[in-house]
C-alpha cells in the first residue's frame, strides 16, 4: 500500500506540477468520453435486435408447435378408434353368426359340428366339457341338464370356427366367448391356462355370469339392439392387465333375447404403445402421451410424471391393475391440472400451456370418436425452443464478434488521438518547460540563463521578457551583496547582545529553581508538621473544637467520641450552645462573643449536654483567634466531672472537718473556761481560808500563792478569748499579771508599770512557766524594792533577740537586793524553785541577775515556736 | 458613810465564789444577803429587798443568763449593776451598753476593782 500511495502521491504532484500532463490527461478524457458511448450503444442495440428477433422467433415456434401437437393428438386418437372398431366389427361378426344359429335352431342342433359332452365337475359342480376341445363350454344354468339346453349346446357348436378365425385374424385378442341367458358358457382361446381358468368358474350359487358385464349391458335396458357395445375397462380374473369387451346381443327368430357373443382385447397394447415413447421422427421431442376415459380416469400415464401433475399414487396398495382406475386426473393436487382436466373433459380438442414447476409444458388433447377417451400429448415449452435457443447463441457468436470489432476500432481510435495529443501537447509546451527551467535557475541564484526564443507567439513574447528580467536582476544582485555587507555585520552585534541576554535569563531561571526547591522542602515541612499537629490534636484526650460564626467547624476524636459520645458528622456545623445544658448557654454564649472581642476568659468548668441527653462537667480552654481575616474560637475541653465530683466531696469532708473543728474549739473553750472558773474557785477558797488566818505572814503566803494561780487562770482565759486556741500574746499576758499584782499588793506607794513588749505569741506550755516567773519576780519587786512608801517603775521588756532566742528582761529601779543574797541559790519555794527551776528546768533558758541601780532579771529562751518541744 | 450599810446582791453561778465575795464585801462593811445562783431568782430577790447594787455574773444556771436577768433589773427597779465575768471584759462592755452597768469586773481581778466598782455605783 504504501508503494501504492506513493506512486498515487508522484502522480497527483506531477499533475499538479505539469501544464502539459493537465492538458494531455483533459484531452485524453474528452476522446475516451466520445467514442466510449458510441462503442458501447451500437453494441446494445446490436443486443436489443437479437433479443427482438428471438421473441419472435419462438412465438412462431410455439405457435407451430402447438399445431403440430395437435396434429398429432389428432391422429394417434384415430388411430387407437380404428383400432377398437376393428374388433367391434369382428364382434359384430360373431353376434350376426349367432343370430343367425339361434333363428335356426333345430337346423344347427341336428347337425352339430361335433360332440360336446359335458360332464359334472367334481371341483364346481357345474358341468363342463374336456378341455381338449376346441371350445371350452360350461353350463351353470340348472343341475340337470335339460333337452333345450342340449339342443343349444349342439347349435352352438357351429360358433367354434367363426371364434378360432377372429383369433387367428386378431392376435391380440385374447378370446372370444359367447354366453346365453339359459347358462352356458363358450370359451374360445389359445391359451391353456385361460381354457381352465374358464372351466373353473364358480358355481352359479358364488357367482353367475348372467349377472356381470357384458350380460348386464344389454339386459339392463329393455331397447333392443343390434349393435356393438363395449364393456367398460375391467381387470379380468384369469388375464393380467385392463381388459375391454366387445359384445354384440343374440336374439332368436321370436326376437327374444338369447345372450351375448363377444371379445375380450387386453388394453396392454395399447398402453404399452402409449408409454412407449417414440424416439424417431416428429414425435422425439414429445415428453409423453397419456389416455384419459371418458370421465377422466387414467388408463395410460407415465408414472414418473405423476408427482409432476399432482397424481397421488400407491403402487403399494394395488391389489389388482384395475386398481390403477381409480385414478382421476382431475382430483390431482395441483389446482393448475385439476382446471386443466376440467377444460379437456368439456372439449374434443385442447391446446393448453400448463406451468408446472417453473416451467411451460404444452399439453394437446383429442378425444377418441366413439368411446370418448381422450388421448393427449405433452410437450415441454424449453424443448420445443431449443432450436431457438440455437438460433441465439449463433446470433450471440455474431454479435460478440461486431461487438470485438467495435472495441478495437475504438482503442485504435483512442491510441491515434492520444499519440495526436502528446505531439501537440509536447509542440505547446516544449517552450514554456525550457523559460520554466530558466525560472528556476534564476531563483536558484544563477543569473547566467540566457532563454532561446524561437517563435514568435505567446511563449515567444514571454522569454524575451524573462531575458531583459534577468538583466535587470544581474544589476540588483550587484546592489544587494553591497547591502548584505552591512548587514551581517548588524547580525553579528545583535547576536552578541542576544548571548548575554540568555546567560542573564539562565541565571535567573537557575535562581527560581533555587526557590522553588526551597519552596517545596518548606511545603514539605508545613505538610509534615501540619501532619503532626493533625496527628496530636486528634490522638489528644482532650476534645478539641474550632468555632465559627457560632458553628462548630472542626472537632477531634476525643471531642466527638469520648466526650459526647456521637460522630463528628453530626457535631460539625452544630451550634455550641446546643452542646451545654440550657442553664449555662447565656454564660457560654457571652464567653464566645468576649473571646471574638478579644478579652481574655480564664478556663472554667461548665456542665455539658450530649446529644443523648446525657451530662458531663468539661473544663473548658479556649482562645480567640483570627484565620484569613476570619475570627473563630480554637479551644480544648477535658471532662472534669470525676474531679469535680472529687471537688464536691472535699469540700463536703473540708465542711465536716470545719464543723468538727469548730466543735472541738467549742470544747476546748469550754475546757479553758472551766479550767479557769476551777482556778477561780481555789483562789475564792484560798481567800476565804486566808479571812480566817490570824498571822500576816500566813496571809502573804495565801495571798502569793493566790497570786501565782491567777497568772495560770490567766493563761487559760487568754486561751478562750484569744482567736488562737493554742497561743496568747506575751506582752498582753504580761501586762494583765502585773497589773493584778500592783493592784492587790500596792497600798502606799506609787509604783508604776512600763511595758515594752513585742508582739510575741507562746503556747500554753511556755507561758505558764513564764507567768509564774514573771509573777514570782515582779511580786518580789513590789515586796522589796520599794520599801517605805517609796516610789519607782518596774519595766517589762519581751523582745526577740539573735539566735531564735525570746529575751525577757524585768527590772525594777528600786533599792535593789542586798549584795550578800544570790537571789537564785536560795531554797525558798519563791525564788529558787519557781524562778531558777522553771526557767533552767522548763524552758531551757537561763536567768541572769544584775544589781545596777535596781534589780534586773534577763531570761533568755529559745523561741518556742522554732523550738518546740515535743 | 451613811448611816445604813449599803446592800448589796451577789448573784453568782459558783457558791464558793460568791461566798467568798459576799464575806470581802462584808468585811469591808456592806450588807449582803444570799447569794443567787440563776437569773429568775435574782430578777425575785432584787425586786423583793431592792439592794442598792447588785453584783451580776454573766454565765448563770437556769432559763434566764446574767445579762436578760440584768436587763429585766435595770428595766423594772432601776437598780446599778456591777457585771462581773470571767469573759472578756472589753467585748462585753460592748455588748452590755443597754444596760448601763456601773462597771465590767473580770473575776480573775483582785477583789479591790470589784470594791472600786461597788462603791462607785453606791455613790460613797
Amino acid at each position: 500500500m504504501p508503494f501504492a500511495l506513493g506512486t498515487t502521491d508522484c502522480m497527483t504532484k506531477i499533475l499538479k506540477e505539469n501544464l502539459g500532463a493537465k492538458l494531455f490527461l483533459m484531452l485524453t478524457a474528452v476522446v475516451i468520453l466520445a467514442v466510449v458511448p458510441i462503442t458501447w450503444s451500437s453494441l446494445h442495440t446490436l443486443s436489443d435486435y437479437g433479443d427482438r428477433a428471438l421473441e419472435i422467433h419462438s412465438d412462431h415456434i410455439t405457435h407451430q408447435t402447438l399445431s403440430s401437437l395437435q396434429i398429432i393428438a389428432r391422429e394417434k386418437a384415430s388411430h387407437y378408434q380404428n383400432h377398437f372398431d376393428r374388433i367391434a366389427a369382428s364382434a359384430a361378426m360373431l353376434g350376426s353368426q349367432a343370430t343367425a344359429i339361434y333363428n335356426d335352431l333345430n337346423l344347427y342342433a341336428g347337425t352339430p359340428l361335433y360332440h360336446n359332452d359335458l360332464f359334472r365337475s367334481s371341483l364346481t359342480g357345474n358341468y363342463i366339457n374336456d378341455l381338449k376341445a376346441p371350445v371350452t363350454t360350461v353350463y351353470w344354468g340348472d343341475s340337470q341338464i335339460s333337452q333345450p339346453v342340449r339342443e343349444e349346446l349342439r347349435a352352438l357348436t357351429h360358433m367354434t370356427p367363426l371364434f378360432r378365425r377372429v383369433l387367428t385374424e386378431n392376435p391380440e385378442v385374447l378370446a372370444s366367448h359367447s354366453i346365453t341367458t339359459s347358462g352356458i358358457g363358450l370359451y374360445c382361446t389359445e391359451r391353456e391356462h385361460y381354457k381352465k381358468a374358464a372351466s373353473e368358474i364358480p358355481p352359479s350359487s358364488v357367482f353367475d355370469l348372467r349377472d356381470g358385464e357384458p350380460m348386464t349391458i344389454f339386459t339392463a335396458s329393455e331397447e333392443r339392439t343390434e349393435n356393438v357395445r363395449w364393456t367398460n375397462v375391467y381387470k379380468d380374473d384369469v388375464v393380467d392387465g385392463f381388459m375391454l369387451t366387445a359384445s354384440a346381443p343374440i336374439y332368436d327368430d321370436t326376437g327374444q333375447f338369447r345372450g351375448i357373443t363377444g371379445i375380450d382385447i387386453p388394453l396392454t397394447d395399447v398402453v404399452d404403445d402409449i408409454l412407449t415413447p417414440d424416439n424417431d421422427g416428429d414425435e422425439k421431442w414429445l415428453l409423453f402421451s397419456f389416455l384419459l376415459d371418458s370421465d377422466g380416469r387414467v388408463i395410460a400415464f407415465p408414472e414418473k410424471y405423476f408427482a409432476l401433475f399432482g397424481i397421488e399414487h400407491f403402487p403399494s396398495k394395488y391389489r389388482y391393475s384395475s386398481d390403477r382406475l381409480t385414478l382421476l386426473l382431475g382430483q390431482s393436487q395441483s389446482g393448475k391440472v385439476r382446471n386443466l382436466t376440467t377444460s379437456l373433459l368439456e372439449e374434443k380438442e385442447q391446446q393448453r400451456i400448463v406451468t408446472l414447476e417453473g416451467e411451460n409444458y404444452y399439453v394437446v388433447t383429442s378425444r377418441m370418436p366413439k368411446h370418448q377417451w381422450i388421448f393427449g400429448v405433452v410437450a415441454r415449452q424449453s424443448d420445443m425452443l431449443e432450436t431457438v435457443t440455437a438460433g441465439r447463441d449463433e446470433l450471440d457468436q455474431t454479435i460478440g464478434k461486431l461487438a470485438i470489432r467495435s472495441v478495437v476500432f475504438s482503442l485504435a481510435t483512442i491510441g491515434i488521438s492520444i499519440v495526436i495529443i502528446f505531439l501537440l501537447i509536447k509542440h505547446l509546451i516544449t517552450p514554456l518547460r525550457r523559460l520554466s527551467l530558466a525560472t528556476q535557475q534564476v531563483t536558484a541564484g544563477n543569473l547566467d540563463v540566457h532563454c532561446p526564443v524561437t517563435t514568435n507567439d505567446e511563449p515567444g513574447t514571454l522569454a524575451a521578457s524573462f531575458n531583459s528580467m534577468v538583466i535587470e536582476l544581474r544589476a540588483a544582485q550587484k546592489q544587494q551583496q553591497t547591502y548584505f555587507g552591512y548587514l551581517e555585520e548588524e547580525v553579528a552585534k545583535r547576536s552578541e547582545e542576544v548571548l548575554l541576554q540568555k546567560r542573564e535569563l539562565e541565571k535567573t531561571v537557575t535562581r527560581l529553581e533555587d526557590e522553588i526547591e526551597r519552596r517545596q522542602i518548606v511545603s514539605e515541612a508545613l505538610h509534615l508538621s501540619r501532619q503532626k499537629y493533625r496527628d496530636t490534636i486528634e490522638s489528644s484526650l482532650a476534645g478539641v473544637y474550632i468555632v465559627e460564626d457560632f458553628k462548630l467547624s472542626y472537632v477531634n476524636s476525643s471531642f466527638a467520641e469520648k466526650l459526647f459520645h456521637t460522630s463528628k458528622m453530626t457535631l460539625i456545623g452544630k451550634n455550641p450552645l446546643e452542646l451545654v445544658i440550657p442553664e449555662e448557654r447565656g454564660k457560654v454564649e457571652a464567653n464566645i462573643k468576649l473571646r471574638q472581642q478579644g478579652v481574655n476568659i480564664p478556663p472554667y468548668v461548665l456542665e455539658c449536654l450530649r446529644p443523648d441527653g446525657t451530662r458531663f462537667f468539661g473544663e473548658v480552654w479556649s482562645k480567640a483567634t483570627t484565620w484569613k481575616d476570619k475570627k473563630v474560637v480554637v479551644g480544648t475541653i477535658t471532662d472534669v466531672t470525676g474531679l469535680r465530683q472529687k471537688e464536691l466531696k472535699l469540700q463536703e469532708q473540708g465542711e465536716e472537718l470545719q464543723k468538727s473543728l469548730q466543735e472541738k474549739e467549742v470544747l476546748l473553750r469550754e475546757i479553758h473556761h472551766r479550767t479557769k472558773n476551777n482556778m477561780l474557785i481555789i483562789i475564792s477558797m484560798l481567800e476565804l481560808q486566808r479571812m480566817e488566818l490570824d498571822g500576816e505572814q500566813q496571809r502573804t503566803i495565801f495571798q502569793e500563792m493566790e497570786n501565782r494561780i491567777r497568772s495560770m487562770a490567766l493563761v487559760h482565759e487568754k486561751l478562750y478569748t484569744a482567736q488562737n486556741l493554742n497561743r496568747i500574746d506575751m506582752g498582753s499576758y504580761l501586762n494583765d499579771i502585773a497589773r493584778s499584782l500592783l493592784s492587790s499588793m500596792v497600798i502606799d506607794s506609787t509604783i508604776d508599770l512600763d511595758l515594752r513588749a513585742e508582739p510575741i505569741s507562746i503556747d500554753i506550755d511556755h507561758a505558764v512557766p513564764i507567768g509564774l516567773v514573771a509573777n514570782e519576780i515582779i511580786t518580789n519587786a513590789i515586796k522589796h524594792a520599794f520599801p517605805k512608801g517609796r516610789s519607782g517603775t518596774i519595766t517589762v521588756t519581751a523582745k526577740r533577740s539573735d539566735n531564735n532566742h525570746l529575751h525577757l528582761i524585768i527590772a525594777d529601779n528600786g533599792i535593789g537586793l542586798p549584795e550578800d543574797i544570790d537571789i537564785l541559790a536560795t531554797s525558798s519555794f519563791g525564788t529558787g524553785i519557781i524562778i531558777a527551776g522553771l526557767v533552767k528546768m522548763q524552758l531551757k533558758g537561763e536567768i541572769e541577775v544584775e544589781r545596777d541601780r535596781g534589780t534586773t532579771y534577763h531570761i533568755r529562751f529559745l523561741d518556742p515556736i522554732l523550738h518546740k518541744r515535743l | 458613810m451613811t448611816s445604813r450599810k449599803p446592800k448589796v446582791l451577789v448573784v453568782e453561778d459558783e457558791i464558793l465564789v460568791g461566798v467568798m465575795l459576799a464575806r470581802k464585801l462584808e468585811s469591808f462593811g456592806y450588807t449582803v444577803g444570799e447569794v443567787i445562783i440563776n437569773g429568775e431568782e435574782a430578777v425575785e430577790v432584787a425586786g423583793r429587798e431592792r439592794p442598792d447594787v447588785i453584783l451580776m455574773d454573766i454565765a448563770l444556771s437556769g432559763n434566764l443568763n446574767g445579762l436578760e436577768a440584768a436587763r429585766k433589773i435595770r428595766d423594772f427597779y432601776g437598780i446599778p449593776i456591777v457585771i462581773f465575768t470571767g469573759y472578756d471584759t472589753e467585748k462585753l462592755s460592748r455588748e452590755v451598753k443597754d444596760i448601763e452597768p456601773v462597771a465590767v469586773v473580770s473575776k480573775l481581778d483582785n477583789i479591790e476593782e470589784v470594791l472600786r466598782a461597788i462603791k462607785k455605783a453606791v455613790g460613797a
